[in-house]
């Protein structure tokens, strides 16, 4: 039985009127990498403060390490990197993880540190010098100081490039392959295949979907047809509808039928390819962001 | 002690970066000081000392709204200090830190003050009187920078500016920095020993000019900063960060 790093029962949060999060109960087992995915405005980012114990639920009970989350013997434990993180313009690199290092009995080696992260020549450069990018880098690096048992990545990979992406998933899969356990925020679904076993997807602060990441793709069975038409006909058996471009993308379960009635309306059509169902599909057939045509 | 060494520092880049609210500190008692100090009572050498002690006290009102009130406000705002909130790690070196900080700031805004006393006034000290008078200084930033530090986390920061900018006044007045210390009748001199600013002033200005200490004003001091010790304890622990409606 793995152990449980975390958890969080029946949690609902509330502010004010919204209700971010309702009645969320999710397990983090020990060196699993688990992706939260969902909409925007979804409750990742709040689900993520109440594992690191920024928010208190106003419901449920949320558990680090079998502590209250703004216990130090937890945090002793935990790294985070917040959605944002600005540090202070003045202080250099090296600073801001000496500065972080000094809260932990056994944190990294700077040199090592920086060096995952590709930060090395930027020891000296003040935080105000940093790209977007390397500041970000520098965010994610600042988790792992502390060498801790698992991570919360508030979308790290946002607003980095190719490369840059790239880096931090070496850096977060060299973390998991050594026993790390890691709960990724992210918005981009290639990003949470690549990396995550799991996933979950949360929808105006529900839990939607909770499965391993082959679990989702096969269990909805969905394909994808991709398709230039000027305006979508009413399709039965359509799950989701997403127009990109010019090309309209229909998700369905039975593809064959969906192009036998998309003859039969008649409405002239170009360009007609079908994928098999990506993460991105179940995604957005779970959400229902578009309804069916 | 590391850690202490390395929050000092962290502290003194933050505040670099809030530089006016230092600089209006260090001059509004100067200027308080030249307006009505020294032509009130700049003959009388007690009397002299006494009120550049109260514009002391004044000052150190000041620095701790400004220092504990606002730069905490402030740091509960910004994505840093979120950050900062998940690190494991009592506030101990934090609380260090901010009061090593706040002693260095005493010591700068008192010197122009006793500095002015000295050469324009004819109030004269001893040596012995003028370290037990900061020493008392110091002792006066614990209840108010607990208090502040409490105001700072239970506050809305979008409030805190007039606050900090309020507090320090409506203290120095309830204290009774303004008038006399010697002054007993009136109401003001009646419910002052029980409010909290009163204890530490007559520390101070036992130190300086010989003034006898009350036993109430005393007894509230400790009363008071056990209050506001618990209130910003509290209020720490359940700071969630900005909230909007």
């Amino acid at each position: 039985m793995t152990e449980v790093l975390a958890r969080a029962v029946g949690v609902t949060r509330r502010y004010g009127d919204v209700t971010a999060i309702d009645d969320v109960s999710v397990d983090i087992p020990a060196g699993q990498v688990l992706g939260m995915l969902g909409p925007n405005g979804a409750g990742k980012s709040t689900m993520v403060n109440m594992f690191v114990g920024l928010r208190r639920p106003t419901e449920g009970l949320v558990e680090l390490f079998g502590h209250d989350p703004r216990d130090v013997a937890a945090r002793r434990r935990m790294g985070v990197t917040p959605q944002e993180t600005s540090l202070p313009q003045t202080v250099r690199v090296g600073e801001a993880v000496d500065f972080v290092a000094s809260h932990f009995p056994d944190p990294i080696r700077k040199d090592e540190l920086l060096a995952r992260f590709a930060l090395t020549d930027l020891d000296r450069r003040q935080t105000g010098g940093l790209s977007g990018g390397q500041m970000r880098r520098l965010a994610v690096a600042l988790a792992f100081v502390g060498k801790p048992d698992l991570v919360f990545l508030d979308e790290p990979t946002t607003g980095l490039d190719v490369e840059g992406r790239h880096t931090l998933w070496d850096g977060i899969r060299e973390f998991n392959a050594e026993g790390g356990t890691v709960v990724l925020t992210s918005h981009y679904l290639d990003e949470v295949e690549q990396l995550a076993e799991r996933v979950v997807i949360i929808d105006h602060g529900r839990v939607v979907a909770d499965d391993s990441v082959d679990a989702l793709r096969r269990l909805t069975g969905l394909q994808r047809v991709s398709v230039s038409v000027p305006e979508v006909p009413p399709l039965p058996g359509v799950e989701g509808v997403e127009h990109i471009g010019d090309r309209t993308h229909l998700v369905t379960h039975d593809p064959d039928q969906l192009v036998r009635d998309l003859v039969h309306s008649g409405v002239p059509f170009s360009g007609l390819e079908i994928h098999a169902g990506s993460l991105e599909d179940a995604f957005l057939a779970l959400t229902a962001k578009i309804p069916a045509a | 002690m590391k850690s202490i060494v390395v929050y000092s520092k962290f502290e003194l880049l933050q505040a670099m970066r809030i530089p006016m609210v230092y600089v209006a500190l260090l001059f509004m008692p100067s200027v308080g000081m030249v307006l009505f100090v020294i032509p009130a009572v700049g003959d009388d050498p007690l009397a002299a000392a006494m009120a550049t002690a109260s514009m002391c006290l004044v000052a150190v009102l000041t620095i701790c709204a400004a220092q504990y009130g606002m730069a905490i406000s402030i740091g509960r705002i910004q994505p840093w200090g979120a950050y900062v909130r998940t690190l494991p790690g009592g506030p101990l070196p934090r609380i260090v830190s901010m009061l090593v900080f706040s002693t260095v700031l005493v010591v700068f805004s008192c010197v122009p003050l006793i500095a002015i006393a000295g050469f324009t006034t004819s109030a004269s000290i001893s040596v012995g009187s003028l370290l037990l008078g900061f020493a008392a200084l110091l002792l006066a930033v614990v209840p108010f920078g607990l208090l502040m530090t409490a105001v700072g986390y239970s506050v809305s920061p979008m409030a805190i500016g007039p606050l900090t900018s309020l507090a320090p006044i409506v203290l120095a007045f309830v204290g009774g920095f303004f008038t006399d210390p010697n002054a007993t009748g009136g109401l003001l001199a009646t419910l002052t020993q029980f409010l909290p600013t009163r204890g530490p002033a007559e520390l101070v200005w036992a130190a300086v000019g010989g003034y006898s200490v009350n036993l109430i004003s005393m007894v509230s001091f400790v009363v008071w900063t056990a209050i506001f010790a618990a209130w910003a304890y509290r209020a720490y622990r359940n700071d969630e960060g900005k909230r909007f409606a």
